[in-house]
């Protein structure tokens, strides 16, 4: 049982740096009220200490032991409202320590907890465009790629299609350390990856792209080659 | 004609709501500032629409009917609520103060929100969106396969932005990505306003730090392939992320004043809560229920200690 709990608190600390910050803070937080060393309508404290060392893991267990899958415990997980939690923990350890040993203290607590919060990050340039979304460029190896394969392809990041791939049993290419060339056999594995995994664009067969589901999208003919680019959804703003 | 009408539904009619709510079920009968009535009118809107649109959804109504008939009914409430009001719009308005960093800050991440940021990989709202104003059916096909929808969509969210879509003729996607954030943002700044306000009571500094911490935590998220329900700058649209950041640390830290106040309309406030957060997510009410039973156990076994230490 203990064993369990422990495993489950490791787990969590491990892949969500949220509860990381919101227990260290809480912990530090509960010690200072045990102590009285703080103003004493802070009871609200000790029960968000109570409810993110304990109450969390045990409803985490309880999801385990009901086989309830991966998916919704990591969506149940998020029951407790971790930014708001931590943001109040940052604020009240920030504030006693700044009365203790000055100002200065705030900016090592941001270095801190940007240092703390980065390491299991994996920071990404995709999510933020900074040029018109209409206009996003193509890279050269996509109309080569296109050219070589008579299926469609989609580009995706590799861990999602290594997902896409144990699910569809797929082949897939190795493209770099960061993308997986995927290859599409019919329309609907294209929709289905598209949908799914919403890769950044996908090279596909023109009598795909014409089906009626991509008509959602913009699309872009390829030079003189028969197949389009199709921009996901994010891009077709414009 | 279509500012307007965004101004109407997005702005004025959840602050007039959000007011007259304040007014009669609130625990602070004095006063709410203009931004927390935005914020808190947003929610119950939420729940008004989840319970009037259940059945039209489940029957299949169109889109463009559902429309109508939720305009009617928005003009209805903002009437209703502005006689309630005595038509004093903003007499009693309180603005609260907040420094300027704050607005500073809030207003770079709604700008960024807007023009520079795509959503999260796994928010699906768009398409869902651009499908129903399309097709003019609210759920007939299943965003991730293209296969027929079958039953009824228990946290229809997407619905409230096909109607709004349609209502405003604008495109789908453009209205999704670019006009909601302004609306929402500042609901959600509006939520953490009142959080904060609670957590702090009168230390406005702390109230501050709060708030520019609580911005530049959601700030880093952008930076962060994380769990979509805390990815409020990149899909504040997205239902997962209006339970995860808005309805849960609400319901969280109402709790808590609930357990100190213990007023009757708290109840109905709760009641408001737990719809809002079905119409976000399918076990949106679930977790908040969890989330209330365990506050009110922890904070009544806390009650009940410092009652034997003062015996």
């Amino acid at each position: 049982m203990m064993r369990m709990y422990f495993e489950t608190m490791q787990n969590l600390l491990g892949q969500q740096y949220p509860v990381a910050i919101v227990l260290s803070l809480f912990a530090v937080e509960t010690w200072l009220i045990m102590r009285n060393r703080r103003r004493s309508d802070d009871r609200f404290a000790l029960c968000v200490a109570i409810v993110c060392a304990v109450v969390s893991p045990l409803y985490f267990m309880y999801l385990r032991v009901l086989h309830v899958p991966r998916g919704t415990m990591a969506v149940a997980f998020q029951i407790l409202p971790c930014v708001a939690l931590a943001a109040f923990g940052l604020t009240v350890l920030g504030q006693y320590l700044a009365s203790k040993y000055g100002k200065r203290v705030w900016l090592l607590l941001a270095i801190g907890v940007i240092v703390l919060a980065s390491q299991p990050w994996t920071f990404t340039k995709s999510r933020i465009i900074f040029s018109n979304p209409g206009t996003a460029k193509v890279d050269a190896e996509v109309y080569e790629l296109a050219d070589m394969m008579d299926e469609g392809t989609a580009f995706m990041p590799s861990k999602m299609a290594t997902q896409f791939c144990e699910v569809q049993s797929q082949t897939n290419v190795c493209f770099d350390d960061d993308f997986f060339v995927v290859k599409m056999q019919t329309p609907t594995d294209m929709v289905n990856a598209i949908f799914t995994y919403q890769s950044d664009y996908l090279v596909c067969p023109k009598e795909a792209c014409d089906a009626e589901w991509f008509g959602i999208y913009g699309y872009q003919e390829i030079g003189e080659t028969e197949h389009y680019i199709v921009f996901g959804h994010r891009l077709t703003e414009e | 004609m279509m500012i307007v009408l965004f101004l109407y539904f997005g702005f004025l009619l959840p602050y007039l709501v959000g007011r007259a709510w304040n007014r009669v079920f609130s625990w602070r009968k004095s006063y709410i500032g203009v931004t927390s009535a935005h914020g808190i009118g947003l929610i119950v809107l939420f729940a008004i629409f989840y319970v009037v649109s259940f059945v039209p959804l489940s029957r299949g109504m169109a889109v463009s009917e559902l429309a109508h008939w939720m305009s009617l009914l928005g003009y209805g409430i903002g009437v209703v609520c502005l006689v309630f009001l005595n038509r004093k719009l903003w007499q009693d308005a309180h603005i609260t103060k907040v420094a300027w960093p704050v607005i500073v800050l809030a207003i770079i991440a709604l700008i960024c929100s807007v023009l520079f940021l795509r959503p999260d990989s796994m928010d699906v709202t768009g398409e869902m969106v651009r499908r129903m104003v399309d097709s003019n059916v609210f759920y007939g096909v299943t965003p991730y396969t293209g296969e027929a929808w079958l039953g009824t969509n228990h946290s229809p969210v997407e619905a409230i932005y096909g109607i709004g879509a349609v209502l405003m003729g604008i495109d789908p996607l453009v209205y999704l990505h670019r006009l909601t954030p302004v609306a929402l943002l500042i609901a959600y700044f509006g939520v953490y306003l009142e959080i904060g306000t609670i957590l702090f009571g009168e230390e406005k500094r702390a109230r501050d730090t709060f708030l520019v911490i609580v911005i530049g935590m959601y700030g880093l998220e952008v930076f962060r392939d994380g769990p979509l329900l805390i990815n409020v700058l990149c899909n504040p649209w997205n239902g997962q992320t209006l339970l995860g950041s808005m309805i849960l640390p609400l319901s969280f830290v109402m709790a808590y004043q609930w357990l100190r106040t213990m007023r009757w309309q708290c109840y109905l406030s709760a009641g408001c809560l737990l719809v809002a957060a079905q119409l976000c997510y399918g076990d949106g009410a679930i977790m908040v229920a969890f989330l209330w039973a365990v506050a009110i156990i922890v904070a009544f076994a806390l009650k009940r200690m410092a009652r034997r230490k003062a015996a």
